[in-house]
């Protein structure tokens, strides 16, 4: 061990201990994979004021409004984040900052939590801001002081990519010392021709920020962190983020260009390291986003077309790829094993909900969370999902396009998180347009998927404060729908019900299924569902609510329901799914096993 | 037998949310760390808690690079139920060894009753262990990823001290004797297997 503290780190919490050092007072976040963990772990941290905003959008301004104010700003989202937090965003680059502000995205290779697998180092070119990748927990640590360093001396935001496999790596990290004099505010001083884009100033600070890109990519080539590191020089490699981790792993004897700032891009130094190699490859995960700009300086690039471009690179993927001049598969493990699909947790309130919905048989525009999952067997209830606040637009449309032939058949499903994130608009305009759409919100009084974060909702703040939460009824009122129920999803006949009623009004509807998610506490159940053999006939109905605990046995001549008293949590769904009478809860005995071993007389319960 | 004098090396894990894959992880993580090595891990966790596969890597070593390696790259496979065993074997390289514990959960099955084991169970790489058996047995069943780590022990020249070490720095819900007698149970069978049986060198 040396002298130097090391702590083991992942890539997300050496972001934050990166913040923090750097004497960042205001960081904000949207939970999503592979980034969650960022502001979780600034929240941590005494000297910094940690948030969860409504959305990325809004955590971008929040970010950047105390970077206007002298003060150091974060903001992490994952890459279908920073779609919605492009707005701000593009214009930021153009007002400049004053306080530093510093952007993590993370990108998620093989989408494992994700609903695309875009490249988000296009936007560091579409939007005109350098942008910087780490290869390690360490690199990221002192890359987010360094981004800060530069965000100042260049008066910009600064993009740090990451990908999951950083993010969620752990690797050991010195740490350094805070910088707490930076911790207070400078203040804010008004600039009218920075601050203020009106067309006039937008046009001076395009020519400001083209200069910028100028004076970058200059320093991109004399800062030591875009490395060359001569080893044979029959092959030189140029690379990037984790995926230089794997080119070191796959080719120990290649020289290696290790870029660090991937845009704008050190072209001498990319030339100079092209020169002098016999053969130049470029490996980077994703997009040929390197690549083509590697092209076009006039650089010939062996390794064109030979790279994967879908799916998440290893050292071996690499190699293999090079070796036969062409992409090779994702390796995931052996594909004739199925994969294990994610379900709902057992008694989870959307288990009601989308047996009721199946019952009813209507069209569904869903969207981001658990209740997600509703799209998969034995439901198939959901029949769109494109991202974060589209299943209501998406059901107007629809709507719109088709008229009385889905009257009354078109649903669309909410969380209570997704609708606060982006759904609101949304739902304005099904008011405004006269639509006649059911919404059906997911009222689970948390962000579940991601790991119970706060929201607006819950009032719960990042650092683990109480605050009043909305209530989601007045809100959706005073919007201007006038219909609106709340049901309880654990009665079948009556979200089925209220549902129809819904469905039949002429007029916008709204249906809040409200029961808190089973994981905010976690309690011992005080009964559970038991079945009687006899009455069972083998209809399969109970299988239709889709429950985890609700396992298959064969007795008799048909396969009947064998609940598994480890998962089951005395829901009851089942129960009044089925149609015989043959499942029934029971109260649980405590100590039920021990009482049955001890004891030489069988209890009666 | 794999030992730390052979790296770098790297170790995956494998399981069932809910199995503790990420506390082995960390577990072995900090026994080589004690033991003076650099360390890397990568985590797979996406959908764990929705009855998903979980897998972690453990490399050890001297100046690591890639936190993980791909097909044919894995020198020990550690799996806590057989199909996540199978699926995983991809990974382990014609020399490797996968130790895994005997319980099979079949993915997309509703019925325990249709366990029914694939060929590729008869890998000759595969050595099992009834780890769900004696940790029911023990009345230990949520001991099984101690118990399995145990097994790994076995297989690593990483002495017990640094073990003890690494069960010493649990958080205090984990840091049970139940959980240590497993590791220890788990260190014994597997020493007694391994006497048995050398490590499978061929394919």
């Amino acid at each position: 061990m040396t002298a130097q503290k090391k702590l083991l780190m992942s890539g997300n919490q050496a972001i934050a201990r990166g913040a923090y050092e750097s004497g960042v007072s205001v960081a904000t976040s949207y939970p999503g994979t592979p980034c969650t963990e960022i502001l979780e772990s600034l929240s941590r941290y005494k000297t910094v004021q940690a948030m969860w905003s409504t959305n990325e959008k809004v955590a971008y301004e929040v970010a950047l409004g105390a970077a206007f104010a002298g003060a150091r700003a974060l903001v992490a989202m994952k890459h279908v984040g920073l779609n919605v937090a492009a707005d701000p965003l593009f214009s930021s680059v153009y007002t400049g900052i004053n306080g530093g502000l510093v952007v993590v995205v993370g990108d998620d290779p093989s989408a494992g939590s994700s609903q695309n697998e875009q490249d988000s180092r296009h936007y560091a070119r579409a939007a005109k801001l350098p942008m910087l990748e780490p290869s390690d927990s360490q690199e990221a640590k002192d890359l987010v002081v360094e981004a800060f360093e530069l965000s100042e001396r260049f008066d910009t935001p600064v993009l740090l990519r990451l990908t999951t496999r950083l993010c969620h790596s752990k690797t050991l990290v010195a740490v350094g010392e805070p910088q707490l004099d930076r911790v207070a505010a400078t203040g804010f001083v008004r600039d009218f021709d920075k601050y203020v884009l009106l067309p006039r100033q937008a046009i001076l600070r395009h020519t400001a920020i083209e200069n910028r890109l100028v004076a970058l990519a200059e320093h991109a080539d004399r800062w030591g962190r875009n490395r060359i590191e001569w080893r044979n020089r029959s092959r030189g490699i140029i690379t990037s983020g984790v995926a230089y981790e794997y080119v070191r792993e796959a080719f120990p004897e290649a020289s290696v260009l290790k870029l660090t700032q991937t845009y704008p891009l050190p072209a001498e130094t990319i030339r100079e390291f092209a020169e002098r190699v016999d053969e130049l490859l470029v490996i980077e995960e994703l997009d040929p986003f390197l690549e083509e700009q590697v092209r076009a300086l006039g650089i010939r690039v062996a390794s064109e077309g030979w790279i994967p471009r879908v799916g998440e690179l290893t050292p071996e993927r690499i190699q293999l790829s090079v070796e036969r001049k062409s992409p090779q598969p994702i390796q995931n493990g052996d594909p004739s094993i199925a994969g294990r699909v994610p379900r709902i947790c057992a008694g989870c309130q959307y288990l009601g909900v989308f047996t009721a919905i199946t019952r009813i048989g209507v069209r569904v525009a869903g969207d981001i969370g658990c209740y997600t999952l509703g799209a998969l067997e034995p439901w198939n209830a959901i029949d769109t999902v494109v991202c974060m606040g589209a299943g209501i637009g998406t059901a107007i449309g629809m709507e719109k396009a088709l008229g009385d032939r889905v009257r009354g058949k078109l649903l669309a499903i909410i969380g209570d998180s997704t609708l606060l994130h982006s759904g609101l608009g949304p739902l304005l305009d099904l008011v405004y347009n006269q639509g006649q759409t059911t919404v059906l919100v997911m009222d689970n009084s948390t962000t579940a998927m991601t790991g119970l974060q706060g929201n607006p909702g819950n009032g719960r703040t990042a650092g683990g404060e109480a605050g009043p939460g909305v209530n989601l009824e007045k809100l959706i009122e005073a919007i201007g729908i006038e219909w609106i129920r709340v049901i309880n999803p654990y009665d079948l006949a009556e979200s089925e019900s209220v549902l129809r009623e819904a469905l039949d009004h002429p007029g916008p509807s709204v249906v809040i299924s409200r029961a808190p998610c089973l994981l905010l506490k976690q309690k011992k159940p005080v009964q559970q569902a038991h079945l009687s053999e006899e009455a069972c006939t083998g209809c399969g109905e109970c299988f239709q609510v889709g429950c985890v605990a609700i396992e298959k046995q064969n007795i008799h001549d048909f396969v009947a329901p064998l609940i598994n008293h480890d998962l089951c949590v005395g829901c009851t769904l089942c129960v009044q799914a089925c149609p015989e009478g043959a499942l029934a809860p029971r109260k649980i005995v405590p100590d039920l096993v021990e009482i049955d071993t001890c004891l030489p007389q069988p209890i009666s319960l | 037998m794999p030992a730390p004098t052979d790296l770098p090396l790297t170790v995956l894990i494998a399981g069932l949310g809910g199995q503790g894959v990420v506390l082995a992880g960390d577990l072995l993580l900090a026994a080589a760390l004690h033991a003076g090595f650099d360390v890397k891990k990568s985590e797979i966790h996406g959908l764990s808690r929705r009855f998903g596969s979980v897998s972690c890597q453990v490399r050890i070593g001297r100046d690591l690079h890639s936190p993980l390696r791909g097909h044919g790259g894995v020198d020990l496979l550690l799996a806590l139920e057989g199909y996540e065993a199978l699926k995983q074997l991809p990974f382990l390289k014609p020399t490797g060894l996968a130790l895994v514990n005997r319980l099979w959960r079949k993915p997309g099955a509703m019925s325990p009753a249709d366990q029914t084991a694939p060929a590729q169970a008869n890998d000759r790489r595969l050595q099992w262990f009834a780890g769900t058996e004696l940790t029911h047995q023990a009345e230990s069943a949520r001991s099984l990823n101690f118990y399995m780590l145990g097994v790994l022990a076995s297989r690593l020249q990483i002495a017990e001290e640094f073990w003890t070490a690494a069960l010493d720095g649990l958080r205090t819900n984990d840091s049970t004797e139940a959980n240590r007698e497993m590791f220890a149970a788990g260190l014994r069978a597997g020493q007694a297997a391994g006497k048995r049986r050398p490590r499978v060198t061929t394919k």
